[in-house]
């Protein structure tokens, strides 16, 4: 029985995560339409880079656009400015830098870890522990609070009169759980 | 479940929703596009590029320096700017020096501007690409910089410049950078 209740919660809460782990996949994809103008000459590696840096780089002027979903002036400028530099041979991390020095740390959708944004890399993974903690802790609770009520003998005898009034026999049998559980609710 | 578990168990959502609930408060007409600028304190970033009314003449980031100045973003595109360029006339008049930087114009379009709406600029800088104002970290029309005497940036103003806003913020900057003793190379006048 509580084997059963125990499982039941654990593959919804699987469920629920497996739903945000879709849903992080989907977000992830964005447009790459803007590439097209601007010419690697076969350089694959360097193409790669300027999806990554147009992809996290955030457009000042509308923001919550990357510059590669971006038409303002403005992204386009930034784009300009990456692919030169991309071509100077400049590295990923020295062109992140190098829009961070103009525009600041809201330039990058992908920020430095540092004291002022420790809130924002780490609260999300806080309140995940934190929820979890809770969970576990209400789970195991309710699991023993199960146990211990139905050996009362006083729950063991309203079990039985429930049983006959909706019929089902078999009271051994482990598919009552959930009976026994619909009671627990209503008179919770 | 005991009763302080409950109260807990209530109480913590109840005190987080309270804590966004005065945070958003106070966010409330907040302008959330502004961004302080990175290059306060530091020096004008190097440049070359054409004068606006003379495209054979080329100036660098030496001609902006020598005394406190302001430096005016603008563009014959951006409705603010015309709407602040009364403000900008009437400071020119009253001795304020302002050097101008026209943003990814056209060279004939932001010259008749000038004609018909008067020139408050000591000069105007002609960065068609857009380069200089990237490396100023501009990101929109007008932006007014506060520049000292060696050409550092001390402030930025981003949006609309009013005489309320020269007032209480960039004309207690200004004075005090005259307030500071001007710098051997300060006679470069263009």
């Amino acid at each position: 029985m509580i084997g059963k209740n125990r499982f039941q919660l654990s593959s919804q809460i699987m469920l629920f995560l497996g739903g945000v782990l879709l849903n992080m996949l989907l977000m992830v994809s964005s447009g790459y339409a803007a590439i097209d103008a601007y010419d690697f000459k076969g350089d694959s590696a360097k193409e790669r880079n300027f999806r990554i840096l147009i992809d996290e780089l955030r457009c000042p002027k509308c923001q919550n656009q990357n510059i590669a979903g971006s038409d303002a002036p403005l992204a386009k400028d930034i784009k300009d400015r990456v692919y030169k530099l991309l071509n100077e041979g400049r590295t990923n991390a020295e062109i992140t830098q190098y829009m961070v020095d103009r525009y600041g740390d809201f330039v990058t959708y992908r920020p430095p870890v540092k004291p002022s944004t420790w809130f924002l890399w780490f609260a999300p993974l806080i309140a995940l522990v934190v929820a979890f903690v809770i969970i576990i802790i209400r789970v195991t609770r309710r699991a023993k609070e199960d146990g211990a009520e139905i050996k009362n003998g006083a729950d063991a005898g309203r079990i039985k009169e429930l049983l006959s009034t909706y019929g089902t026999a078999q009271p051994e049998s482990d598919n009552n759980s959930s009976v026994v559980k619909e009671h627990k609710g209503e008179t919770l | 479940m005991s009763a302080k578990i409950r109260r807990l168990v209530f109480g913590i959502p109840l005190m987080l929703f309270i804590a966004l609930a005065i945070m958003f408060v106070f966010a409330i007409g907040a302008d959330t596009s502004l961004l302080p600028s990175q290059r306060l304190g530091k020096p004008f970033p190097p440049f070359s590029l054409t004068l606006l009314q003379d495209e054979q003449r080329f100036i660098t980031e030496k001609d902006v320096a020598g005394e406190p100045a302001l430096l005016n973003v603008w563009a014959t595109w951006c409705p603010t700017c015309l709407y602040e360029h009364s403000t900008l006339n009437t400071l020119a008049t009253e001795g304020v020096i302002i050097y101008g930087l026209n943003y990814k114009d056209e060279r004939v379009d932001a010259q008749g501007y000038l004609a018909r709406n008067g020139n408050p600029y000591r000069f105007n800088i002609f960065d068609e690409n857009g380069d200089l104002g990237l490396d100023l970290g501009v990101y929109g029309a007008p932006e007014t910089y506060v520049l000292d005497a060696d050409g550092y940036i001390q402030y930025r103003h981003v949006g609309e410049l009013t005489l309320t806003v020269w007032r209480d913020i960039l004309e207690p900057k200004m004075s005090a950078l005259k307030a500071v003793p001007i710098p051997l190379n300060s006679a470069e006048a263009i």
